[in-house]
């Protein structure tokens, strides 16, 4: 009797949460086959302490690099997510970094982070990565890069909780998602050269 | 320099905001005039009214060009509180085809016939997905200007 009182105490927590309904949402997995991931475009941003920041730094982690602004609502609702995630997942060899894309800068950025309490590194975007990743023209766009450097996932808007845990999982497992053999090369280097992309999560209106 | 490239599927790409087909109007010099100008937003999408609840968000706002008519008040609709997935929040929206009027002064010096205004739509637009970052829209009416 006392198990299933807590079940349903339990169950009209869940059904009070006033967290938005997106985390509940199914599952929309998107992480690219290994010969189908490219190299992660190269940065130099600094952070909130006036620190260089590049993706290079981060090889042998998971990163899950989210682009955000503190005047897009949806990014408000993954915000949480990701600072959980950033703690959670952090001993497993993961981080989170944010990319705020405010023209305001810091000024903007740095009581927003203080205010809401989020832990994990941020940096200001601009203009230059954001054509280096693709031409980021909506928020939220969050890029899940594996261990290696290379992009396993990208989502175009906003997608569950779910979804996102999974994919970390996922890639902290080095699970393995073999593709075609006879995919070109993964991986960027000269100036110019093009990759392109197709998120499978963006929806369009 | 290595770049990627997204097809062009993302909902940013392409503006959620338009001006819609605006009637001249006729203007006494040194009179007033009001002007009424519709707004289209593209299906599935939202722009924050001109007074959201969160000092965080961007206000839709109308700036006009300084000239023979000069801008006096400008009436929003009333906004509509709408729930959205993303946030457990109402938010102070517009949606569909809205309008806005403008209320202008017109100089009594003015030279009589036609004058075109010139203005900027400050907007940020979302669907229930992502948003657009925040853009301007340049509008224009056309005015008649009688003695």
């Amino acid at each position: 009797m006392r198990t299933f009182l807590t079940a349903v105490a339990l169950l009209t927590l869940a059904g009070c949460s006033s967290a938005p309904k997106v985390a509940e949402e199914p599952l929309e997995l998107n992480i690219k086959p290994l010969a189908q991931r490219q190299v992660a475009p190269k940065f130099e941003l600094k952070d909130a302490n006036g620190k260089t920041v590049t993706p290079e730094e981060y090889k042998g982690r998971v990163v899950l690099l989210n682009f955000w602004a503190t005047w897009c609502v949806p990014c408000k609702a993954e915000i949480p997510w990701f600072v959980e995630f950033d703690q959670k997942f952090k001993d497993k060899g993961f981080a989170v970094l944010g990319v705020s894309m405010d023209e305001e800068g810091w000024d903007v950025v740095k009581p927003y982070v203080t205010e809401r309490k989020i832990g994990y590194r941020m940096v200001i975007g601009t203009e230059e990565v954001s054509t280096r990743y693709g031409g980021i023209d909506s928020l939220p766009t969050t890029f899940i890069i594996d261990r290696e450097g290379k992009i396993a996932a990208i989502h175009a808007g906003l997608v569950s909780k779910a979804t996102y845990q999974k994919e970390i999982e996922d890639l902290l497992g080095d699970i393995k998602i073999e593709g075609p053999k006879n995919v070109g090369s993964n991986t960027n280097t000269g100036a110019g050269e093009l990759a392109m992309f197709r998120p499978a999560s963006v929806r369009t209106k | 320099m290595s770049l990627l490239c997204f097809a062009p599927q993302a909902f940013g790409q392409s503006k959620a905001l338009a001006q819609g087909r605006t009637e001249t109007v006729k203007a006494k010099l040194g009179g007033t005039v009001e002007v009424r100008i519709p707004l289209e937003l593209r299906e599935g999408f939202h722009v924050n009214s001109n007074t959201p609840a969160d000092k965080t968000l961007i206000p839709l706002k109308i700036t006009w060009k300084e000239g023979f008519l000069g801008a006096t008040e400008v009436i929003f609709p009333k906004p509509v509180m709408e729930k959205y997935k993303f946030s457990k929040d109402l938010l102070s929206v517009f949606t569909g085809n809205f309008e806005v009027v403008t209320k202008f002064k017109v100089a009594p010096t003015a030279p009589p016939g036609p004058i075109a205004i010139n203005g900027v739509v400050r907007y940020q637009a979302c669907n229930d997905n992502g948003c657009q970052f925040p853009t301007n829209l340049n509008i224009a009416v056309q005015v008649m200007l009688v003695r």
